[in-house]
């Protein structure tokens, strides 16, 4: 099994974009590490690059502590599941897994065996003879994933595999990839675009933006120390709700005037709490941030209630637990206690 | 060609029209297969005869090369649609006159109107191509030519050749042909256009061989190659082993082998007087003799026969038509009419008067290469071997021919082989084509 | 299955279609009609004479030697054409994906030579090749290449070839252009990944995806070699030397119009209709259904 090291990664295309401007993450043997970010943010080039399949342009990525930028993806032992799931449409199932253990010259008993015990561990056992387009998405992901795993290689990578997939599907597969990639212990790169499979398969997450790296570390870690208001936006669902403060007298207030209960640190220039941390009503003795607001529209999703209101300071989303009672059209208070609110300095950092 | 055949549409549907309206002139259609100076003649001609009278106008419409012309004519026929006059090239003479229900004969068109036809006045070798066996004029000559040899007198004079001096029978031509190839002069020695029309046809004409029977097919009945008796075995057999090593060199089965002599690439060149043009143009330092024959023939050379076109006249017209028709033969014979496409086109003329014309304004001291096919066609009274062939389906026995010659040639088969097949095949096709 | 249009008038569905069944009517059906008619005379050039001799032209026909070596011919000159046209297009489309700059320059020069007039076509290449006066013919012979069409055989196949696969090659590279750009690139990164290097991936991806397109190509190459290649042909041996390049179309034209022998002409044309009825049909059937992923 193996490690892989990004140093100072960059990808420049010919017409001189810049798609990754400088990408340094160590993802130790047997570990996940899940790229996150938005659409352009430069984390498919990035899983590319480790592939092998775009040119690195400086910098250095080793698999198992050797330098591999000038091998090309077919000696690099990797395997990867495109988003597409890239089935070959001319052969079987069967075929499609046995076609790499083929070029690289397996003995046939052990490529029967491997195919056969592979497709078994993915339920795949019965549909071997299939063409692809025989196939249910669901399925078609599995040999996918099959056509990987068969291989056993030193790395996984993963090119937001189950976009494709239905929610409930998704649901199901995003927990047998988790498992598997642990049973078999091979280290993994796997990029998506969606906050909730990151969250729930990273060992290690990294959250991109415009080509740069802007916070990394365990999942949980981001989410309750968001390293910056991007983060803070695109890591948690719903969004963290955020305000811009003013200063004025010496004292921060919010946008429209408001003063805080809390005295912000002196670098702070926007504040955030988290809908899931927002409180309705006033709580004695947290002297926290009390927000007078409007109800805008109620949004019940069964086992909690989403309410969006028009506040003091902008917009603020709030989660309620169960059946909302509240109505469009009532006023209410919102407070969220100091421990519960982020701290973020002009250039959006935390402060 | 799109737009000459909308043109002869066009022209065609004004015949028709033009006849049953009540116009004073009686337009006559002639479709002709005449490109670039010919083709000049061509309207030259027409445009002085629609102005020497007011009652008939002749429309020339070009129809593309002679087959096309003639499948033009034949398609037009079918459809009741045919011309007045059409120009079809020797090759299709065969095919025209059996045709006899859809032709009539010029003999018969000229009398009908009244106009009295004297044959004597006529090259001989020339009229009796077109003939019937019984003498019957069928269509009237407007372009003949005869094949000549002509010479590189630039090769001659670097292979040690006599320059004013060109071979007269084959073997001298075998002879200089091998001179000019192993010193050097040039890549080739010897190269012929149209193997078929000069190596056996007028081979048979000059040499007095019999080219088939029945006086060539002219006598009507059945007719069957003679071709590979031994002279002409004997010619072939050197043609195939000088084309071993080059001294002979095949260009094709029609006028390709041109290029070659034009190029400078072969000493002595037998081809159609008619083509005498591109050499001149080509400012090439040339000399002209007449074809060579054969010294083991007894009698030759006899003449030769002539190739080239001739005017045909459909069936089914009115007489109005066919008076205009005669009226246009009658100028074309003209003494002045044949000097002028004799002297422009370079093509023979019909009449004596014309050729004594010519000859008498001195054409021939300035230009002596264009007197060579005439007298090569009016030396001796042609025999029952010099008046030409004539077959229903020449095109394809020529085919047979080229197709025999050409596997000859590339090493294939030796002469007599070639010849064997070309007369079996030949027969055989010759049969069924009689058999319609 | 479709669903069924119903028109209210019963007149009108047929007008609709008039249009199209007559010039169907007049440009085939009355033509084929005629061809089978001819097919079944004996006659002369001018129609003066003619007998209805019903399969005797067609036994003629197939009995001639000339008309079995016409066959020969076809099949190798068409299977050569469609397989040069084809396996260079395919090469020249494979390298053409490759080309970073003036990728659509490149490509648009490639389609020139469609636009090129079949006799034209036969034209360039006679004067490219003709012995005499033929610019790389000359450059041939200096090489030291005995290249001699008008007495080989060979040689004149090899130039016939060349010339109509030339033509065709165009046509064949657009649609391999557009073949190559429908497989999607993650399937060649996948074979990539799994180890497959280029060859191995062009032959066991690739080729296998375009397999629609060529078998697509191939019926259409050689329709096109049976039928499109006369201008060819006529320009550049005239069916010779011999009858070593003499197609069942050049025979057809052959026997019609220069030897005027109208009823084996239309025989051999009637013989190639029921050829390309034929070939439409192994189309219709396979092309459609059987070489077919998705």
């Amino acid at each position: 099994m193996a490690t892989v090291d990004l140093k100072d990664v960059k990808k420049v295309y010919a017409g001189g974009v810049e798609a990754v401007k400088g990408v340094s993450i160590a993802i130790p043997d047997k570990e996940l590490c899940v790229l996150v970010g938005p659409s352009g943010c430069g984390k498919s080039t990035l899983l590319r690059m480790i592939a092998g399949l775009e040119a690195i342009s400086s910098g250095t990525v080793s698999i198992d502590g050797k330098v591999v930028n000038a091998i090309s993806p077919t000696d690099r032992d990797i395997a990867m599941v495109f988003q597409n799931y890239a089935l070959y449409p001319h052969m079987n199932v069967y075929d499609n897994m046995a076609y790499g253990l083929r070029n690289r010259g397996t003995p046939k008993p052990e490529i029967d065996s491997r195919v056969r015990s592979t497709a078994k561990v993915l339920e795949l056992a019965h549909l071997l003879e299939r063409r692809p387009r025989e196939l249910s998405g669901g399925q078609r992901q599995r040999v996918a994933m099959g056509r990987a795993i068969v291989r056993n290689p030193k790395v996984f990578l993963f090119d937001e595999p189950l976009s494709n997939l239905d929610a409930k599907l998704r649901g199901q597969m995003r927990v047998e990839i988790k498992n598997l990639q642990r049973n078999l212990g091979v280290t993994s790169v796997y990029v998506t675009h969606d906050q909730l499979e990151a969250m729930t398969l990273a060992d290690i997450l990294v959250v991109m933006n415009a080509g740069l790296v802007e916070q990394m570390g365990a999942p949980l870690d981001i989410y309750e120390k968001p390293a910056s208001t991007f983060v803070a936006s695109f890591i948690g669902a719903p969004p963290m709700n955020l305000m811009a403060l003013k200063r004025e007298g010496g004292h921060a207030r919010l946008a429209d005037g408001l003063e805080l209960g809390a005295e912000p640190p002196a670098a702070a220039a926007t504040l955030g709490f988290r809908p899931e941390d927002a409180i309705v009503g006033q709580v004695e003795g947290k002297r926290g941030l009390v927000l007078p607001a409007v109800v805008e529209a109620v949004e019940p999703v069964g086992a909690e209630s989403f309410l969006h209101c028009a506040a003091a300071g902008g917009r603020v989303l709030v989660r309620v637990s169960g059946r909302a009672t509240a109505r469009p059209g009532d006023k209410l208070d919102i407070t969220a206690s100091p421990d519960k609110i982020h701290w973020f300095d002009a250039a959006g950092k935390r402060v | 060609m799109r737009f000459h055949g909308v043109a002869a549409g066009v022209a065609a549907t004004l015949t028709l029209f033009s006849t049953t309206s009540a116009f004073a002139v009686t337009q006559i259609s002639w479709w002709h297969a005449m490109t670039g100076a010919n083709a000049e003649v061509v309207d030259k001609i027409s445009k002085d005869f629609n102005a020497s009278q007011s009652d008939y106008e002749i429309v020339p419409v070009f129809k593309g090369t002679y087959p096309e012309t003639l499948n033009a004519g034949i398609a037009a026929f079918r459809a009741g649609q045919s011309p007045d006059i059409i120009q079809v090239f020797d090759v299709g003479t065969g095919v025209m006159m059996a045709a006899e229900g859809a032709i009539k004969p010029v003999a018969e068109v000229l009398e009908g109107a009244g106009l009295k036809f004297d044959k004597s006045q006529y090259l001989p070798g020339i009229v009796g191509y077109y003939s019937k066996p019984d003498g019957t004029m069928l269509s009237f000559p407007y372009n003949s030519s005869s094949p000549i040899l002509y010479y590189n007198k630039d090769i001659f004079q670097k292979a040690g050749l006599d320059v004013n001096n060109p071979p007269k029978t084959w073997n001298e031509v075998w002879d200089a042909a091998k001179k000019i190839k192993t010193s050097g002069a040039a890549a080739c020695g010897y190269t012929s256009t149209w193997l078929t029309w000069i190596h056996t046809e007028n081979f048979a004409a000059w040499n007095n061989v019999s080219w088939a029977t029945g006086e060539n097919g002219l006598a009507g009945g059945e007719v069957e190659l003679k071709i590979n008796a031994p002279l002409y075995v004997n010619h072939f057999q050197a043609l195939a082993d000088l084309a071993k090593d080059g001294t002979f060199k095949y260009g094709g089965r029609t006028s390709e082998a041109k290029q070659i002599f034009l190029a400078g690439e072969c000493g002595i060149f037998t081809e159609s007087s008619g083509g005498l043009g591109d050499i001149v143009k080509s400012g090439m330092n040339y000399g002209i003799g007449q074809l060579p024959y054969d010294s083991d023939a007894p009698g030759a050379p006899q003449n030769t026969t002539p190739g080239g076109a001739s005017l045909w006249v459909f069936g089914g017209k009115t007489d109005e038509q066919y008076k205009g028709v005669a009226a246009f033969f009658t100028y074309l014979s003209k003494t002045e009419v044949q000097e002028y496409l004799h002297q422009k086109s370079g093509y023979l003329p019909v009449t004596l008067a014309a050729y004594e014309a010519t000859k008498a304004s001195g054409f021939y001291d300035k230009n002596p290469g264009r007197e060579t096919p005439i007298l090569q066609m009016m030396g001796k009274a042609p025999t029952e071997n010099s008046k030409g062939v004539r077959l229903p389906n020449l095109p394809q026995v020529r085919d047979i021919e080229n197709e025999e010659f050409e596997k000859m040639l590339a090493g294939q088969q030796t002469a007599q082989q070639a010849l064997d097949n070309v007369v079996q095949r030949g027969n055989a096709a010759i049969k069924d084509a009689m058999g319609n | 299955m479709t669903p069924r249009v119903v028109f209210p008038n019963k007149v009108l569905p047929y007008l609709l279609v008039a249009p199209q069944l007559a010039i169907t009517l007049v440009f085939f059906y009355w033509p084929a009609g005629q061809a089978l008619y001819q097919s079944m005379l004996k006659e002369d050039p001018f129609g003066l004479k003619s007998k209805f001799v019903w399969f005797a032209n067609f036994e003629k026909v197939l009995a001639d030697p000339a008309y079995v070596n016409s066959i020969k011919v076809t099949a190798v000159f068409s299977l050569a054409t469609a397989l040069v046209a084809m396996s260079v297009a395919l090469l020249l489309a494979v390298m053409a994906e490759k080309v970073v700059r003036g990728k659509g320059v490149y490509r648009t020069l490639m389609i020139w030579p469609y636009a090129v007039a079949p006799a034209i076509a036969g034209m360039l290449f006679l004067f490219l090749f003709n012995p005499s006066i033929g610019t790389l013919a000359v450059l041939m012979r200096k090489a030291g290449i005995a290249w001699d069409p008008l007495l080989d055989g060979t040689d004149a196949m090899v130039l016939v070839v060349t010339a109509a696969a030339w033509k065709q090659i165009s046509y064949n590279f657009l649609f391999f252009v557009a073949g190559l750009q429908a497989i999607p690139k993650s399937l060649i990164e996948a074979a990539a990944i799994d180890g497959a290097g280029e060859t191995k991936r062009f032959w066991t991806i690739v080729f296998p995806l375009l397999a629609p397109t060529t078998f697509f190509l191939l019926v259409i190459n050689t329709t096109y070699a049976f039928f499109d290649t006369f201008g060819i042909i006529h320009a550049v041996t005239g069916g010779g030397p011999g009858k070593a390049t003499e197609t069942l179309v050049y025979k057809v034209y052959n026997d019609g119009f220069v030897n005027l022998i109208l009823g084996d002409s239309a025989a051999q044309s009637v013989i190639l209709m029921v050829i390309v009825i034929a070939l439409t049909a192994i189309q219709f059937r396979y092309v459609e259904r059987k070489v077919h992923y998705g």
